[in-house]
């Protein structure tokens, strides 16, 4: 696996310099100017409401008919989203004028951002117009547990996809705040992108146009609809039921124009990288500044140190606790599953192997048998390694992600493999039950102490991997 | 410790770091252990090390580096002797692959 150190000093840097002054400063400045072009672009944005709620009512009352279902909602929401685009534009582009023409800090700059966060509410109506044509476009899945339109029509069916599909929705659902999705639009796009192809094309078309600010606008809406569609599979887990827990376009729109307050005053041209960058750093605590300070101010040799992990130390079992562990039967399994999964190994890389592995854990392993699926995080953008043997189940991963550590914190990463954004990757047994060695992942220190991870999330050793499938990528998840 | 047998395996495994060359997990793992291979090299070890301390595990198992075997069984070797030479586990594992 490749490492991003220049990624993990952008997003430290970003944290700092971009959210502090651009978000604090600007949102504040932007003040009552931005509320009553939000009200504005909120009106705008209520024909899409009001095109999508008349599009649930007519697909719940034709659930058989999908062709025309179909072909309805992407009229009725065409129409809309037609005239409420070129009614926006033509604002926007008369309050960068005004701005001009005051000149100052509330300038042709800040109406640039203005007009640029309009254009998120817009590109959100756009989004919602995308919706409305993906639903019947959907393949079967996660996707349809979190349209909120889908969860209109097919409530019951879907309250039976959740309990097949449930990890994956509770992922969805853990992924962030609404806020958070809308100031970590690209990292979590991807994820709405790949996991409903219906938007897919308005995406892509609006980033061909050059206007991000729209395609960030998507996002939001995407995310809007995503979030309350995710936390209302989550109340159908609890036995709400399904039908009254739908959430109608209304409130996705609603969602969208709340996710537009909270990032008014971002400048929306900004690069989406570096809205990523700090909505993770925001979100990581004390802890991550920390760590985003050293990175920030780390010489040339710090940073060597850095890429090496030359002074990365696992606080696991000691040598002696690692010998006695081996020498006993749970012990011995480890070695001879871990020489069945590579005959060609010889002895001194198995004992290495296993060395390796018992130094990670702040206790000696348990061996359990084991059916379900198992997760990975990786810096995103980058693969699972074929031989790494640490993995996790999705319910520990939540559970550190809800833990208040940072997920480098929770699972004793170094700094190296620290990222803004994961890729959460899954395995699955071929068989029936598979051994896996279960431990508490122990502390760790890098540069001397100066990054302490507590560790403490428990990690899944997976010896054989030719047990188990491919890792396959099913979602992403803030640090 | 056994200086002979550690400089001897730090040399091995200072000589299969070479032959990898560019790669650069490689690189970060000759740069994570180049001071253990000069103390080593320089009989400067004189008690053993605990095996956790040794950086550049993570290098192979979240890494690529596993590909490169003959790499991989030199820094095994290296971290034996680091450690304080072969224990009774490695021994019996020995005895029972004897095929290595």
């Amino acid at each position: 696996m490749g490492f991003g150190i220049g990624s993990i000093t952008g997003a430290f840097k970003s944290a700092a310099d971009w959210v502090g002054d651009k978000v604090e400063d600007g949102a504040k400045a932007v003040g009552s100017a931005a509320e009553t072009v939000a009200d504005t672009a909120v009106d705008v944005v209520d024909h899409g409401a009001k095109a999508l709620g008349a599009a649930r009512d007519f697909v719940g009352d034709r659930l058989e008919d999908v062709d025309h279902a179909k072909a309805w909602v992407g009229g009725k929401i065409d129409g809309a989203v037609d005239t409420a685009e070129k009614a926006v534009d033509g604002f926007r582009e008369n309050l960068v004028e005004f701005g001009e023409e005051h000149g100052g800090f509330v300038g042709k700059t800040i109406a640039q951002g203005i007009s640029n966060n309009i254009g998120v509410l817009e590109g959100g109506t756009l989004a919602v117009y995308d919706m409305g044509k993906g639903v019947v476009q959907l393949a079967d899945g996660a996707g349809k547990l979190v349209n909120p339109l889908e969860w209109a029509a097919r409530g019951g069916e879907n309250l039976d996809r959740l309990e097949k599909t449930g990890k994956a929705a509770l992922a969805i659902g853990s992924l962030a705040s609404p806020i958070g999705w809308a100031i970590n639009g690209e990292g979590n796009a991807n994820t709405a992108k790949a996991l409903w192809n219906g938007v897919t094309e308005g995406y892509q078309e609006a980033a061909k146009d050059g206007d991000w600010s729209k395609f960030i606008g998507r996002g939001v809406v995407d995310i809007g609809s995503f979030f309350i569609g995710a936390g209302e599979a989550n109340a159908a887990i609890k036995g709400a039921r399904a039908a009254d827990a739908v959430a109608d376009g209304a409130r996705v729109l609603d969602a969208a124009a709340d996710v537009g307050k909270a990032t008014r005053g971002i400048d929306a041209a900004a690069d989406a990288g570096r809205i990523a960058d700090g909505a993770t750093a925001a979100r990581v605590g004390t802890r991550a500044d920390k760590v985003a300070e050293i990175v920030k101010n780390a010489d040339a040799a710090t940073l060597d140190k850095i890429k090496s992990t030359s002074t990365f130390v696992t606080n696991g079992l000691d040598n002696a606790g690692a010998e006695a562990f081996l020498k006993s039967s749970d012990g011995q399994q480890m070695l001879r599953a871990m020489s069945a999964a590579d005959p060609g190994a010889d002895a001194t890389k198995i004992y290495g192997r296993a060395m390796d592995l018992l130094s990670t854990g702040s206790k000696a392993p348990e061996v359990k048998p084991f059916n379900d699926a198992l997760v990975k995080i990786v810096p995103q953008g980058e693969g699972v390694s074929a031989y790494t043997p640490f993995f996790a189940t999705m319910d520990d991963l939540q559970a550190a992600a809800k833990s208040g550590q940072s997920l480098a914190d929770a699972f004793g990463l170094p700094i190296r493999s620290e990222a803004a954004v994961y890729d959460i990757y899954q395995i699955a047994p071929k068989g029936a039950d598979v051994d896996v060695f279960v431990q508490t992942i122990a502390p760790t220190s890098e540069l001397g102490g100066a990054v302490v991870r507590e560790g403490g999330a428990l990690q899944y050793l997976v010896l054989n991997r030719s047990e188990w499938t491919d890792a396959v990528k099913i979602g992403s998840i803030p640090n | 410790m056994d200086k002979l047998a550690l400089k001897s395996a730090a040399e091995k495994f200072e000589r299969e770091l070479a032959k990898i060359g560019g790669d650069p997990e490689a690189v970060s793992l000759r740069a994570a252990t180049l001071p253990l291979i000069d103390a080593a090299k320089a009989g400067r070890i004189e008690a053993p090390l605990q095996w956790r301390e040794i950086p550049g595990a993570r290098l192979f198992s979240e890494g690529n580096l596993r590909r490169y075997g003959d790499l991989e069984g030199a820094y095994s070797a290296f971290r034996v002797e680091l450690t304080g030479g072969e224990s009774d586990t490695l021994r019996a594992l020995k005895a029972s692959m004897p095929s290595h």
